[in-house]
């Protein structure tokens, strides 16, 4: 499957997650996100996996905390099961968590599918104007510049006495200096890269558009076929 | 898009993606996902459906790359779209005023507690629909309690969420557009002139 071939599969089975049908878990849509599961190698699986229970496990508990035990009945307005349906308590839930762990798993799984050959190359391949893989592309190299200038300002304002490496009153009071410091230190290296760095060796535009890979390939229209098939039969037995 | 541009909408994107990890270094019980999104906006003040398109791309872009560790925040993308509306087109108006203001004058207060209400408001309208048919009403958050506590006062399910986001917004989106000022007012004049130029082109 191609990167865009992905995101094309991501769209359409989550189409599919959400669409109003009379069963309460999501038994159609299921097949597409558990063959693309199947399709990693194991390590990949169990890492999909665990990322989505890790996840959704805080709602899940929210949920039942909420509707099961404190409210104790079902809302009349659901989303995806059609407005015949009388729900439980559990069966509201089940439905809820289900289809948010599925999702959960679908996009853990997509991440997890492309994560051996990394996110820029992920970047290049799909199919954006050049401007706009630039955007996502000096998003996540400043996103790591950030958390780096994070961790050394932190260290030097809690040497300096300003913060505490605990939760304090004077970090609530004092926090914002740190975000300051950041701010300043990424803003001004962010620009001197674009005066000097970039300039000099025709990043990031040049680094975009030299990715040339394929943008879509026969597999992705069998994988397509999955959450096409999945509608289908949403329709005809939902 | 200019170069300039370019580089401000991903700066302000990866902070409001980076500033999660800032909170957690400090251990405060906030989120602070949206300063990155309210200060592109302030940053190109005089400029509103610039400083809208920019700030939303921000933001949007910042939910998109957060995906990997939350794949539910993109389907707040509205909310941050409309904070992205709020701030261009009604709290940058207030420009000079947060940027000249002293911190302790009622002038700058007012604004800021009266914008970040404002914004809290149009925030907690526009997520509780997403909150109650996608995730049943529960986020994940502490604010569940809330709702349960809404739903058993009599309240429907919607109704229950909106109150539980009138509760719990305005403070954390008040708290996120000082901390966007505040970073606003330390950002040299010389830098906001050449994105503001840069966004002109």
């Amino acid at each position: 499957m191609t990167p865009n071939g992905s995101l094309l599969f991501l769209a359409l089975t989550i189409g599919d997650l959400f669409f109003p049908t009379r069963f309460t878990l999501p038994l159609f849509a299921a097949a597409p996100v558990l063959a693309l599961v199947l399709s990693l190698p194991p390590a990949s699986m169990y890492r999909a996996a665990r990322q989505a229970v890790v996840i959704t496990a805080p709602l899940f508990a929210f949920l039942l905390i909420v509707w099961v035990i404190v409210v104790q009945a079902a809302p009349v307005s659901v989303l995806f099961v059609s407005s015949q349906v009388t729900l439980t308590p559990i069966g509201y839930v089940s439905g809820v968590a289900s289809r948010l762990l599925l999702f959960s798993l679908l996009v853990a799984a997509v991440v997890q599918r492309f994560a051996p050959s990394g996110v820029v190359a992920f970047v290049q391949a799909i199919s954006l104007p050049a401007s706009a893989k630039t955007l996502v592309l000096i998003t996540l190299s400043l996103r790591h510049t950030i958390a780096q200038a994070a961790q050394r300002a932190h260290t030097a304002l809690v040497a300096a006495q300003v913060l505490t490496a605990r939760a304090s009153w004077a970090n609530l009071g004092q926090g914002w200096r740190l975000v300051q410091g950041v701010w300043m230190a990424t803003l001004n290296m962010s620009l001197e890269r674009l005066d000097t760095k970039w300039q000099m060796e025709g990043l990031p535009e040049g680094f975009v558009l030299h990715g040339a890979v394929r943008s879509w390939c026969r597999a992705d229209l069998l994988w397509m076929m999955l959450p096409a098939l999945a509608l289908m039969l949403a329709l005809v037995f939902g | 898009m200019s170069r300039q541009l370019i580089v401000l909408i991903a700066l302000c994107a990866a902070l409001n993606v980076a500033l999660g990890g800032i909170v957690y270094l400090i251990k405060l019980p906030i989120y602070l996902d949206m300063v990155g999104t309210m200060l592109c906006a302030l940053l190109l003040a005089g400029q509103c459906k610039r400083a809208f398109v920019a700030a939303a791309i921000a933001g949007v872009l910042s939910v998109v790359v957060s995906v990997v560790f939350n794949p539910f925040l993109p389907w707040f993308s509205l909310t941050v779209v409309t904070i992205a509306a709020l701030t261009a087109f009604a709290t940058s108006q207030s420009d000079d005023i947060l940027r000249t203001a002293p911190v302790t004058s009622v002038s700058f207060i007012g604004r800021v507690v009266g914008f970040g209400v404002l914004t809290g408001i149009f925030s907690a309208v526009v997520s509780a629909p997403v909150a109650v048919y996608l995730f049943g009403g529960v986020t994940g958050s502490g604010t569940a309690l809330l709702i349960a506590f809404f739903i058993k006062t009599g309240n429907h399910l919607l109704n229950a969420a909106l109150l539980t986001g009138l509760t719990a917004e305005p403070i954390d989106k008040t708290l996120q557009l000082l901390l966007a000022v505040l970073l606003y007012r330390a950002t040299p004049q010389s830098l906001i002139e050449r994105f503001r130029a840069g966004s002109a082109t």
